[in-house]
């Protein structure tokens, strides 16, 4: 009974075993034929690749010690005195287009975009071309590039004069082919009646959501580098007055001063409060004897208003001087300070306001050295000859400001000026009467 | 247990009997307190007056009603008396003025003609309007021109001659910002109007503005024109103005050229005018057209003036600016 058995399953593996190593032997012909095939395609390759070892993915970088280091060339850096140069740039992709044996890449750093180059040539081949098409948007890519003068200048980057004609390039780190948003979209200049261009915007949520993406715009680098050049300028210009910088107290156990509201934080076993202004530390610090003093710091307010003069957070720039004899001395302090500071922007971020312009329109900031001073009465004169009509004792309502503000422009042609002089009754209880005439007193500045 | 209970005595708590210490190191505040009727709250505050520190006459009124209503009727005729007299006053006040006295015509000088005590000049430090250091000498008796000098933004720093005339057109202000002492009998000090002037400096192109409406005045001599017709100064319109007005245009034109042979061809011509007499146009007084050839001459080269224009330019710079 069990011969049989036995010479069946034998016959049957037997037949199985040989239908088996058919199989095998057809995969691994096949196998074979197709590794021949890739062989020889790369052989192809090798023949005609002559830029192999030019391009590729870059290994993680893992700060190994041993890797190679080289020096690279910023952006903004790219000059015409660079002309013939070969050097290094690391930075992002910022387009590519590819157009048959030419392939056109923008890179870009901060604000900052240069266009660079690859033609087949004798040592750029075919593939090293199509492999630069095919990097991603927005990754990081290290070129090795050839600086070259552009008579005609390039049009749409920061860098006109030159281009970089790469010979080698490298991916760092590819990014998504696939992002939330294109930086082009959200870099486009927003303008009311453009009916020719394209009209393509990316919308707040979307930015707010993608944020890092976003603050690549270069408006974006720019408003970020505005904002610390007007605290650089405050500071170095109070310093320069001989004022001290302060640190306060941001967590605190009572609020500070009233009229704005203060957020509640837990705090171990009780609660505390954001502080809302730095006042009552200002105001210890001359107290105890600093004479002058000025913070930059995080100011709360928990006003649940949604106006453009609220902001449940924000940056203040605050400060605080004794005084002499007149309160002019602080109120000139304060105006020449703001004079510095608008000087120094002018000077030295030209560019940067440049570029927020070219997304944004705005005029051009302008302001009068030594600042403009005006009287209350002054203002009231100038609206009244506007027909707005302000009693002597009233507060200037918020559009009688606003019309305010472009009368003086249209007369004097300053955004910033100062009105002095306000009534006592329109200010806090605090406040110090003129001694000349009880109605007027301190200033605002506007 | 008849009667009220015998209680111990309390300590009062609050004492009203002690005098309160106001503190004296802030200035004093108006009392909220005494508004009504004018009675002045002298104590502390903590009692209310009463009506019985009426004063005897008051007392004596309540009694005698016939009396009170004599004193009301009286009252009323003095305020109508006063009233009357304001009345002629006014009526007085107007009847010197048509007559053109002096003291009068430099009160409403300014008062009257700019109905501003503020006026901008916008300027370019390249070319200063210097025809403010002759209008602040030839109106000195009658109006003082406050200069203020604003830098644009637009202008990062002031050249030489721009500050050179600053100084100038301020040094007439004392250092502590008083008015000059005037030597003139009519006014007393500080009594002389003032008009401040702010200069802003600022990339005009040759032609300064003047600011006075929505639409400035553009260029020097139309600015000088504005000027004298408001004050009836500067001999502009009494006699023949259309030969001033033909100057006047020159010097646009000097201001405007830009090469030499332009501006020698507009010299040439106002030398012309000027001829050999005493001030142009063969005035024996000087005029606007002295004063426009004058501003516009210290814009140019100064070597490319000739002599005789020269020497009438050293005689305006005596009688206008020292």
């Amino acid at each position: 009974m069990s011969e049989p058995a036995v010479d069946v399953t034998e016959k049957g593996d037997s037949k199985k075993a040989q239908k088996k190593e058919a199989k095998k032997a057809e995969k691994a012909a096949k196998r074979a034929e197709h590794r021949g095939n890739t062989d020889n395609a790369q052989e192809i390759v090798n023949e005609e690749d002559v830029s192999q070892g030019k391009y590729g993915n870059l290994p993680l970088i893992r700060s190994d010690t041993n890797a190679v280091k080289r020096e690279f060339t910023y952006i903004k850096a790219l000059n015409k005195d660079l002309a013939g140069k070969v050097l290094w740039v690391r930075a992002r992709l910022h387009t590519v287009r590819a157009r048959g044996k030419q392939s056109f890449i923008v890179l870009r750093q901060h604000e900052y975009t240069v266009q660079a180059i690859l033609n087949v040539s004798e040592t750029v081949s075919k593939q090293m071309v199509k492999f630069s098409s095919n990097i991603t948007k927005e990754s990081i890519i290290d070129i090795e590039a050839q600086v070259a003068e552009v008579a005609g200048g390039v049009a749409g980057c920061t860098q006109r004069d030159v281009e970089l004609v790469v010979s080698q390039i490298w991916v760092v780190s590819a990014s998504a082919s696939q992002l939330p948003l294109q930086i082009e979209d959200a870099s486009r200049p927003e303008k009311a009646d453009d009916a020719e261009g394209l009209n393509i915007r990316v919308n707040q949520d979307t930015r707010l959501d993608n944020r890092v993406l976003d603050l690549r715009t270069p408006a974006n680098q720019a408003v970020f580098r505005l904002e610390a050049g007007v605290c650089r300028l405050f500071r170095d210009t109070l310093t320069e007055r001989g004022f001290t910088e302060i640190h306060t107290p941001k967590i605190i156990s009572a609020a500070s001063e009233g009229g704005a509201n203060v957020f509640t934080v837990s705090y171990f076993k009780g609660s505390a409060y954001l502080a809302q202004s730095p006042q009552l530390y200002k105001q210890m610090a001359i107290a105890a004897d600093f004479d002058k003093v000025f913070t930059v710091g995080a100011v709360f307010r928990a006003e649940d208003s949604n106006t453009h003069r609220h902001l449940t957070e924000f940056v203040g720039l605050d400060l605080e001087m004794a005084f002499k004899y007149h309160y002019h001395e602080v109120m000139l302090t304060i105006g020449d300070m703001f004079t510095a500071i608008f000087r120094g922007l002018r000077d030295q971020f030209a560019r940067e306001i440049a570029i927020v312009g070219q997304q944004y329109a705005v005029e051009p900031f302008t302001f009068l050295d030594p600042p403009l001073v005006l009287t209350y009465d002054d203002g009231r004169a100038m609206l009244a000859a506007a027909g707005v009509e302000v009693g002597p004792e009233d507060d200037l309502s918020t559009p009688a400001e606003k019309l305010l503000g472009r009368l003086v422009k249209a007369k004097f042609d300053t955004d910033f000026y100062m009105l002095d002089k306000y009534p006592l009754a329109v200010r806090p209880f605090y406040t110090m009467p003129d001694p000349n005439d009880s109605f007027t007193c301190w200033t605002n500045i506007r | 247990m008849n009667g009220p209970l015998k209680m111990y005595l309390m300590k009062p708590v609050v004492r009203h009997d002690l005098p309160v210490e106001l503190p004296n190191c802030m200035y004093t505040m108006k009392n909220i307190h005494t508004v009504r009727n004018d009675i002045a709250i002298t104590d502390t505050g903590h009692v209310s007056t009463t009506k019985e520190n009426l004063d005897t006459f008051d007392q004596k009124n309540q009694a005698m009603p016939d009396m009170a209503a004599l004193v009301a009727r009286q009252e009323q005729i003095l305020l109508q008396l006063a009233d009357l007299k304001r009345q002629m006053l006014l009526l007085k006040e107007n009847l010197k003025g048509g007559s053109s006295g002096q003291k009068v015509s430099v009160s409403t000088f300014m008062a009257t003609r700019f109905d501003t005590t503020d006026i901008v000049i916008n300027a370019s430090p390249l070319h200063p309007p210097y025809f403010l250091e002759v209008l602040q000498k030839i109106w000195s008796q009658r109006l003082y021109l406050n200069i203020k000098s604003y830098l644009h933004s637009t202008i990062s720093e002031l050249p030489n001659e721009a500050k050179i005339l600053v100084n100038k057109l301020q040094s007439a202000l004392h250092k502590d910002g008083e008015l000059p002492q005037l030597t003139s009998a009519l006014h007393k000090d500080g009594e002389l109007p003032q008009l401040t002037v702010r200069i802003i400096w600022k990339d005009v192109g040759p032609h300064p503005e003047l600011v006075v409406s929505n639409v400035p005045i553009l260029g020097e001599v139309n600015i000088l024109r504005y000027f004298a017709r408001l004050t009836s100064s500067m001999n502009y319109e009494t006699s023949n103005p259309f030969e001033l007005d033909s100057v006047l245009d020159t010097c646009y034109t000097l201001i405007q050229s830009k090469t030499k042979t332009d501006r020698s061809a507009a010299m040439h011509i106002i030398n012309k005018k000027l001829g050999k007499s005493q001030w142009l146009c063969n005035r024996s007084e000087y005029s606007i057209a002295d004063i426009a050839t004058y501003s516009s001459l210290k814009q140019i080269p100064q070597n490319e003036i000739n002599v005789n224009l020269t020497k009438w330019l050293q005689k305006c710079e005596h009688t206008f600016v020292n």
